[in-house]
């Protein structure tokens, strides 16, 4: 209590000393062409050493400037020089929105970079932000996808091509928030983790924290993704749509128009994949049903997803901003067939309808209110709801019509089985920016998250005279989670700078609070060169119940951590040297070490298991888990220029504990990675790009021999059947190959086609065609003439192999 | 647009190799039913290099006529049928020079010896009436099919050996090269099933698609609860006489519960209309079995390395009821009710 009102002292004596015969200017920077608000551009006060640079939302406030005439100064690479005059007066605190103008030639006044503002004013480590032409710049699988891109940072690995799920160090995707405009997305893929269900045309950055990230966020415990749309053109009505194999997709934007002085902008964007319409259309037929009409083939499958982002400046100092992402995958299948048949004595119609509706996705809204009640307080409350569901439901109706001559029976068998898992999020959160003093940036706030979980497995039966309704499962946890934060961001010297924090949470199915500490703090060697040190604390109260060995995973299946299991923790201890060159390369060298505890992993289905048997259900059952990571990261980085990108490197060491099988390597485990990605503008109108991945092969058991199991029959007579079945020896202990990729891609601007301008792409992934194995299928080797079962062999799975594509993008 | 996957050249399979300390791998069951044979199969475990079941012989099972819509491997209209054969395989790794004793609670000691085969014959009498190129021939005639019974157990050949409920016995085995397995278990109590009833009446036949309750006393252990329509004829089943009605899952019941004494069955549906009634054999059947047993083939194994592209199921090595190598030693007892059941 001491040492908090030491603190309270120091930072309102520091406000007071700075605050006399002073003022301050705020305001936001802007780009000129659409209104999108500039990040990390320097602003500053020219022959001063005054200055700030802009927040994610384009705001700036420089603080305690003594009265006097100044000339403002605001730059940002790829912009023109914005300079003005300005007069500062005792206590009266002048707003300014600036205006960026794009310019392709940089003037020799601009020096500073947003990589190099982001060197200079980030605390946290292992913080990197993409913008929409970094994430862009990988080449893609069909599309850009921003979790592809990430997974070609340092730090990140996956388990296949066929997932962009994020395994950051040492977590699994469900220890990551992953946010839309601060939304959390449960399970933000397409075609089971194939595409990440966020359209790159509508995101303006991605902020990822690969960990120690700050009080501000909790809940859990692995990486922090944030990915902010774009808020809409104000000047005018703009659009875009992409053409690519699998998909459409377009964006429209503009200004809202002027009502009793306010003002704002929209954004809406889409897409659809057309596989499905266009094989309908195609009328492909596989048979013919009794009646002699044609079955054609049918391709089930689509998915979709939109997003609308509305921004509505009530007056300078309030801003409202809608935001929605509905995006669903859908598997609709039917099929119906009747026939009839006349006897002497019955005449018999036999109807089947069999069906499968099988949608999941994710809905989410949000309001945000941004109110900016002085020049050095901001607050932003925040009201959202975001919705999961994985809905199976399988219908077969059989029907049968007994016409007789003086009577009709009518026999049926209705059958529908639902599995689901539904996960429904409501959070009000709010949080106070304070610009305590010139070296004080004091962030707090309260979060209320209720989520109900709801997992379940039915069936119902019914025929003409019976109707039966059985639950197999049924999972239902009502969480809520009372967090409160704040943090303090401390220029204790120019060179030595802390950020202190904590996070408590109340988590209701424990009635407990959670404490988290958190602590980071940077040194600035020189100008160019950093020491970052990030510890903190992190429970979770969430977790997915699926099979910890599934290479392939459709969807996750999320559950509150249960009452009588306590909440995962990871504690984070983060090392790191950062180094801006002068020509604007950003190199970064991290060592990290993780300890995790309270990790719940799913216990595997028991083999042979019965109905009525004492473990009949593993959806609910966890093996208690800790584990620990470490490693070393390499970044290095270079953002502007006709030749840009990255080069990564990671050495990684996961363990898992479990009480079966001891300490272990995850699936995911990879112990060298190297990422390189190049972006090379060839001509003004031609792009190259490649990324490249070599790394270890992930980890997996290996087979050492094979003995006889049995089945039983229990009937008349009683028989045992035996099976081969393998010995497995200690789990992950063998590793698949290395993992080797090189895509490429070719993008060509400035296309023409009856006036309406495009862009084409050409991409060539796994160019080498290198065989990257997923994992090994098995097979006893059979003798064809007498049938003995020979010996084991084995043949891997392939992961990605070459493949082509190339779209095509309309401005208008 | 388009898409050009160039698919992997045809991934070739890999003969595995490895080498692996092997253990005995048992399957030991006594089988206290009057009549119900009780043995011990032992085996090794085998390296991925080594052929693990052989083609032991083949039995010839019936005449498929092509008249017969379910001979479905007619080829064309011209053939009259086949033969339906049956390739019987054994482990390849058959240990068969192991010593094998048992020994009860009172201390007595059998000492089980290794049979490949047993051999009967059946008997079949012949006596029909058929035309052949308009001449009628009067056919009565007897065959005589012998049969060999591959077995390849360890079984009581002297006869004395006469298995007892609730009683103790140990198993020891010793074989060349091997070390020495043990096992131990109690048998369980004859199961007792009292009845079977419909709406509240005990009845002896049962009414397809309308339910029906099962009774049993409370004894000792688990055991499990099963039911077979009876064909008579033995390769028979319901996708062959179309048969359809009675079916119902297997269920496990604690015979010590005291909440519980009784089920209700809704057996599986039987969609089809049925122009005559028809009557068959119904066994029901009540199995109790031994905590090992019980813990083998109900409980499992919990999945030690799965997922969907493995292709087979994997275990770390089972040992329930023995110590010194894989497999289990079990024990069964049970009880039956034969009833009809109608459609």
């Amino acid at each position: 209590m001491k040492i908090a009102n030491f603190y309270s002292i120091i930072i309102f004596s520091s406000s007071f000393m700075f605050s006399q015969n002073t003022s301050t200017i705020n305001g936001f920077v802007r780009d000129d062409r659409n209104g999108e608000p500039i990040s990390y551009a320097n602003v500053f006060l020219s022959n001063t050493n005054l200055g700030a640079a802009t927040n994610r939302d384009g705001y700036f406030v420089i603080s305690n400037i003594p009265t006097g005439d100044y000339e403002i100064n605001a730059t940002m690479i790829g912009y023109g020089l914005f300079k003005q005059d300005i007069n500062i007066i005792e206590d009266n605190p002048v707003r300014l929105d600036i205006r960026l103008i794009e310019e392709v030639i940089q003037t020799s006044e601009v020096l500073v970079t947003a990589e190099r503002q982001k060197f200079e004013r980030s605390m946290e480590s292992s913080q990197i932000s993409l913008d929409i032409r970094e994430i862009n710049s990988a080449p893609a699988f069909i599309e850009p996808d921003v979790f592809r891109t990430l997974q070609m940072l340092p730090g990140v690995q996956t388990t296949s091509d066929f997932s962009s799920a994020l395994y950051v160090r040492g977590s699994t995707p469900d220890q990551n928030l992953i946010m839309l405009d601060g939304i959390a997305v449960y399970n933000p893929y397409h075609l089971g983790g194939i595409f990440s269900t966020f359209n790159t045309d509508a995101i303006k950055e991605a902020d990822f924290h690969a960990g120690g990230f700050p009080a501000r966020y909790g809940g859990r415990m692995g990486a922090i993704l944030n990915v902010l749309n774009r808020e809409g053109n104000t000047g005018k009505v703009k659009g875009s749509a992409n053409i690519s194999l699998i998909s459409s997709k377009g964006l429209i934007e503009g200004p809202l128009p002027n009502w009793i002085g306010m003002k704002g902008s929209w954004m809406v964007s889409g897409r659809r994949t057309y596989f499905d319409t266009v094989i309908d259309a195609l009328k492909i037929p596989i048979g013919q049903r009794s009646d002699g009409s044609n079955i054609y083939f049918q391709f089930p499958y689509h998915f979709y997803d939109y997003q609308i982002k509305v921004n509505l400046d009530v007056d300078q100092d309030h801003r409202l901003t809608y935001s929605r992402f509905y995006g669903d995958d859908i598997v609709d299948f039917s099929f119906q067939e009747t026939f009839e048949s006349s006897g002497t004595s019955v005449d018999v119609e036999s109807k089947t309808d069999f069906g499968v509706k099988w949608p999941w996705g994710n809905h989410t809204n949000g309001i945000t209110w941004r109110w900016i009640i002085a020049p050095d307080l901001v607050a932003k409350t925040f009201l959202s709801h975001s919705r999961y569901r994985f809905d199976f439901e399988l219908n077969s109706l059989d029907r049968n019509t007994y016409t007789y001559t003086d009577s009709t029976i009518v026999l049926f068998s209705d059958i529908t089985f639902r599995a689901f898992d539904i996960i429904k999020d409501n959070t009000l959160e709010t949080e106070l920016t304070w610009q305590a003093a010139h070296n004080h940036t004091v962030t707090s706030g309260f979060q209320v998250k209720d989520v109900n979980f709801n997992l379940g497995l039915d069936i119902s039966f019914a025929t003409q005279d019976t109707s039966l309704d059985f639950s197999l499962l049924s999972l239902v946890n009502n969480t809520r989670e009372v967090a409160f934060f704040a943090q303090d961001k401390w220029d204790f010297s120019e060179k030595l700078k802390f950020q202190l924090g904590f996070r408590g949470t109340h988590y209701n199915l424990h009635n407990k609070l959670y404490f988290d500490p958190r602590l980071s703090m940077k040194y600035h060697y020189s100008q160019d060169i950093a020491f970052k040190l990030n510890w903190g604390l992190y429970h979770q109260f969430l977790t997915t119940a699926n099979n910890q060995d599934e290479n392939l995973r459709l969807v996750e299946l999320w559950l509150g951590i249960p009452k009588d299991k306590p909440a995962s923790i990871a504690q984070h201890i983060i090392s790191g040297l950062e180094y801006m060159s002068s020509r604007n390369i950003f190199y970064r060298l991290e060592v990290y070490h993780k300890d995790f505890d309270n990790l719940l992993t799913l216990k595997q289905e028991n083999t042979n298991t019965m109905e009525g048997a004492d473990s009949d259900s593993s959806m609910n059952e966890f093996w208690d888990t800790k584990g620990n990571s470490h490693g070393v990261e390499f970044l290095m980085k270079k953002s502007s220029g006709r030749f840009n990108g990255w080069v990564g490197y990671t050495y990684a060491r996961t363990k898992y504990y479990t009480e079966p099988n001891g300490w272990h390597y995850p699936n995911f485990d990879r112990t060298h990675t190297l990422n390189i990605v190049a972006n090379f503008e060839l001509s003004s109108d031609l792009e190259f790009s490649t990324g490249l991945t070599q790394s270890s092969g992930n980890p997996y058991t290996k087979i050492l021999g094979r003995v006889y199991e049995w089945e039983q029959d229990l009937k008349s007579n009683s028989t045992w059947y035996p099976y081969d079945s393998y010995i497995v020896g200690e789990k992950n202990t063998e590793r698949y190959n290395g993992y080797f990729r090189v895509d490429v891609g070719l993008t060509r601007k400035g296309g023409n086609l009856f006036g309406q301008e495009y862009d084409t792409y050409w991409q060539i992934m796994n160019v080498t065609q290198n065989l990257n194995i997923l994992q090994y299928t098995y097979d006893n080797n059979t003798d064809p003439i007498s049938g003995d079962q020979l010996g084991v062999r084995r043949r891997p799975v392939p992961m990605f192999p070459l493949i082509f594509t190339f779209g095509i993008k309309f401005e208008f | 647009m388009c898409i050009t996957g160039c698919l992997y050249p045809d991934l070739k399979w890999e003969d595995l190799e490895s080498d692996y300390d092997h253990v005995l791998n048992v399957f030991g069951l006594i089988n206290i039913d009057e009549g119900s044979p009780s043995y011990i199969g032992l085996y090794r475990t085998t390296d991925l290099d080594e052929a693990s079941q052989n083609l032991s012989y083949v039995d010839t099972l019936y005449w498929c006529d092509c008249d017969n819509d379910d001979c479905w491997e007619c080829e064309n209209d011209l053939q009259d049928g086949y033969w339906v054969v049956d390739s019987i395989y054994q482990p390849a790794a058959l240990i068969k020079n192991a010593s094998v004793n048992l020994i009860d609670d009172q201390g007595n000691n059998y000492e089980f010896s290794y049979i490949d085969k047993i051999t009967f014959i059946d008997t079949i009498y012949f006596d029909t009436t058929f035309t052949f190129y308009g001449t009628t021939i009067n056919w009565d005639t007897t065959i005589y099919d012998t049969n060999n019974i591959h077995i390849n157990f360890y079984v009581d050949t002297t006869g004395t050996f006469i298995p007892q409920p609730e009683t103790n016995y140990s198993l020891s085995i010793s074989a060349p090269g091997y070390d020495v397995v043990s096992g131990s278990l109690t048998t369980p109590a004859h199961p007792v099933l009292d009845s079977l009833s419909m709406q509240g009446r005990s009845v002896d036949t049962v009414i397809v698609n309308e339910p029906f309750d099962i009774h049993w006393t409370q004894t000792m252990g688990m055991a499990m609860v099963t039911g077979e329509v009876v064909f008579g004829n033995w390769w028979e089943d319901t996708s062959i006489t179309n048969w359809c009605g009675g079916y119902f899952d297997p269920f496990i019941i604690d015979l010590e519960d005291d909440s519980e004494s009784s089920r209700s069955i809704f057996s599986e549906f039987c969609e089809q209309a049925f122009e005559e009634v028809e009557t068959k054999d119904y066994l029901i059947r009540l199995t109790a079995m031994d905590e090992n047993y019980y813990e083998y083939f109900v409980t499992g194994e919990m999945g030690e390395y799965s997922n969907a592209l493995l292709n087979y199921p994997t275990t770390k090595g089972r040992s329930i009821g023995i110590e010194g190598g894989f497999g289990f030693f079990g024990s069964i007892a049970s009880d039956n009710l034969r009833l009809k059941i109608r459609r």
